[in-house]
């Protein structure tokens, strides 16, 4: 056992971290609208000019073909130096990799991996949430393409994005989770319409996407016709990881910044013990990734034990966010720190987005402790 | 590579551990009676080198205290009678301090040794209460950097009913100074190892809670597939390997890391692990139901178990507390170090 980085670990660490030091952003995101969409092409773009992307991904698709290992580090070297979230494209690119065609994959995960083409996951409906199989988008096949007709909800970064990994049903004579499949959509067409939704902090991440008659290549499925379901539980797995979608860069970065807070000379002990559980909080959530990530360079994807990280990272987030608006009370509430509000705003979406915290623990019960299924 | 897997050796010493407590049950009154009447676990235990292993330098096992660590999980995990962890504790104490006196050689024979705490659990001492206190156990205390031992008197009527406690009286011989390095050593050494025993016990209790809901029916089908039950194990079982995690992180850094660096280590572990315990206990007997209740059921034995090992030493508040000092107070004069 080893919690330390090994030589070229510890080398990698140190180039990354001096990269950092003259490539930050020098201003937080903006809130929404194109400014937010350039911010984060940029920063993606300088991260995958820098060569710090796709960085555990096979080198024939643009990635470095190192374990996953390395992107903890690279998560916890944002996190440091007080850096934005790393760009979210693993959990998509997984998908590609896991099931996509050898064509698609050299067409689609570069531009992927460099921010050329921004990707969204239509795996949402206002009638399929936690019920996922209960989607009712459709794409019926012509000669040699598919027509879309439906609706996506809570679709995040669908406002800039290029294309869509699309949950649709193919067979609606098959069983609910038979009869779906996946499909690469193009944003850019006629038949597809995104309306931004404005969230409780002011954000504009999520967005409704309507399809009507939108055109999909037959060669634009990934998978065979009825894998969708086996795809969509593929990506979400990835999802689920703190380090596959940059978050524990956000909590190292928080904890850090909160403990400068907590320095200063008029912090109660009470408010300076909650900093020191948030403090310990995070260390613990660190072991367990790295462990987690210990199994997987073993050779396992993500499995349900996913699922028990992904409620760790929840707590953890959930955790840090009331100490932050504790410690730095009363300004966001008066409207000094309107970024700590927002922060601890969208942290409520942690036991929400990619699969409810009762969907996840539903998964730990049935399938870590197996006990015996509900319905 | 950064890894985080116990290696195949590893592996088997826990599960060879394992199946010594379960060949030798110390779950029931009678089973722990009989237990310290022969002392058969005890033997095999020493007869397979579980105790020397702490103290061995063998150059291809660098791990002594997660390796060690093992051990405490699964015999707590059984809630096991039987004194191991006084015993580690107090060969690291002895070893650190007079690494060739004679009290090593009759622990190292099979003597139980106890460590001596003060009268509120939280601090080594040279006499107060001794915990852990096997039949002819050596007790073991210390004081202003100085080990000593200490002379058994009356049981207490200790809550924890797989470890005795005694009372320490002084008395007792001076084994030898120890620096300050290596008594920072012990303590996180001491606060891994009682991690250990939690996570143990948090694993024990869990596994029966489980077992039971899986069986049990009511409304005509097992009480494990409604979902208020599975969520609140599922919430058990989130607390109990993040336990593990930190703990496995806690015990490798006593072996890895200077001594200040594993402290701040097992602070941080103790500190997570006594909250959790107590939580993954409680709700243990809440799945149990009315059976939770029972001085027959296992439950209350591993919460008891549980509440001692998160008491000494320092609870939750105790470390959060030398944390905010170490990160906040004291390193407010330094440059911030990350």
């Amino acid at each position: 056992m080893d919690f330390r980085d090994d030589a070229t670990e510890a080398t990698f660490r140190r180039e990354f971290r001096s990269w950092l030091a003259t490539h930050l952003p020098s201003d937080p995101a903006p809130l929404g609208g194109p400014e937010r969409a350039r911010f984060w092409r940029a920063w993606h773009r300088a991260l995958y000019e820098g060569g710090w992307m796709g960085l555990s991904w096979p080198v024939e698709y643009g990635g470095r073909g190192l374990s996953a290992m390395y992107e903890a580090i690279f998560n916890e070297e944002i996190g440091t130096a007080g850096g934005p979230p790393a760009p979210h494209v693993g959990f998509l690119g997984r998908a590609l990799l896991h099931f996509g065609l050898d064509d698609q994959r050299r067409r689609f995960l570069p531009r992927l991996l460099s921010g050329e083409e921004v990707w969204c996951q239509g795996f949402s409906e206002p009638g399929a949430g936690s019920d996922l199989a209960a989607l009712s988008t459709r794409a019926s096949l012509g000669a040699d393409h598919y027509v879309v007709n439906g609706q996506k909800v809570w679709t995040s970064d669908a406002a800039w994005a290029d294309w869509c990994l699309l949950l649709a049903r193919t067979d609606p004579n098959a069983s609910r989770h038979e009869g779906i499949s996946a499909l690469i959509v193009d944003l850019h067409q006629p038949g597809v319409e995104v309306r931004p939704i404005v969230q409780a902090n002011g954000d504009c991440e999520f967005n409704e996407v309507f399809f009507t008659n939108a055109v999909v290549p037959t060669d634009q499925m990934v998978g065979a016709p009825g894998q969708g379901w086996e795809i969509a539980m593929a990506t979400v797995g990835y999802e689920r990881g703190p380090v596959d979608v940059g978050f524990t860069s956000r909590y190292a970065r928080l904890v850090g910044e909160l403990e400068d807070t907590a320095r200063a000379g008029n912090v109660d002990r009470a408010r300076q013990l909650d900093w020191a559980r948030a403090y310990v909080q995070v260390a613990v959530l660190r072991a367990h990734v790295m462990r987690d990530l210990s199994a997987r360079t073993e050779g396992n994807a993500p499995g349900p034990e996913g699922s028990l990280t992904k409620l760790l990272g929840t707590r953890t987030e959930q955790m840090l966010h009331h100490v932050a608006m504790d410690l730095t009370a009363p300004a966001p509430l008066v409207g000094t720190q309107p970024d700590v509000l927002a922060a601890y705003l969208y942290s409520r979406a942690a036991s929400i987005a990619g699969g409810t915290s009762e969907v996840q623990r539903t998964i730990v019960a049935e399938h870590l402790l197996h006990l015996p299924r509900w319905r | 590579m950064t890894s985080v897997a116990l290696t195949d050796e590893q592996r088997m010493l826990a599960a060879t551990t394992a199946q010594m407590v379960a060949d030798h049950p110390t779950v029931t009154d009678a089973e722990v009676e009989r237990q310290r009447g022969t002392g058969e676990l005890w033997g095999a235990m020493a007869a397979n080198g579980l105790v020397a292993l702490v103290i061995a330098e063998q150059p291809d096992d660098d791990e002594p205290t997660l390796n060690a660590a093992l051990v405490v999980e699964q015999l707590a995990r059984g809630v096991s009678a039987v004194p191991y962890l006084g015993t580690v504790l107090s060969l690291g104490l002895l070893h650190a301090a007079a690494p060739h006196g004679e009290e090593i050689t009759e622990i190292l024979a099979g003597r139980p040794g106890c460590v001596v705490v003060d009268r509120t659990l939280s601090a080594l001492a040279p006499h107060g209460i001794a915990v852990d206190v096997g039949p002819g156990a050596l007790a073991v205390g210390a004081e202003g950097g100085v080990v000593r031992t200490a002379t058994l008197g009356a049981h207490l009527d200790g809550l924890d009913l797989s470890r005795p406690l005694a009372h320490a009286v002084g008395g007792g011989t001076e084994i030898g100074a120890i620096s300050s390095a290596a008594g920072t050593r012990w303590q996180a050494q001491a606060l891994a190892w009682l991690c250990a025993d939690l996570v143990g016990s948090c694993t024990g209790a869990l596994e029966g809670a489980v077992a039971h809901a899986r069986v049990r029916r009511q409304f005509g089908r097992p009480i494990g597939s409604f979902q208020a039950v599975q969520q609140l194990c599922a919430d058990q079982l989130v607390t109990v390997e993040s336990c593990r995690s930190i703990t496995w992180q806690a015990a490798w850094a006593v072996d890895a890391l200077n001594p200040a660096e594993a402290l701040l280590q097992a602070q941080m572990a103790k500190a997570y692990c006594s909250e959790a315990a107590r939580t993954v206990c409680e709700a243990a007997i809440q799945v149990w139901g009315g059976l939770g209740m029972t001085w027959e059921c296992p439950a209350h034995r591993y919460l008891r178990r549980a509440l001692l090992d998160r008491q000494l030493l320092g609870d939750e508040r105790a470390q959060l507390g030398a944390i905010a000092d170490e990160r906040l107070v004291t390193a407010a004069t330094k440059t911030r170090v990350r």
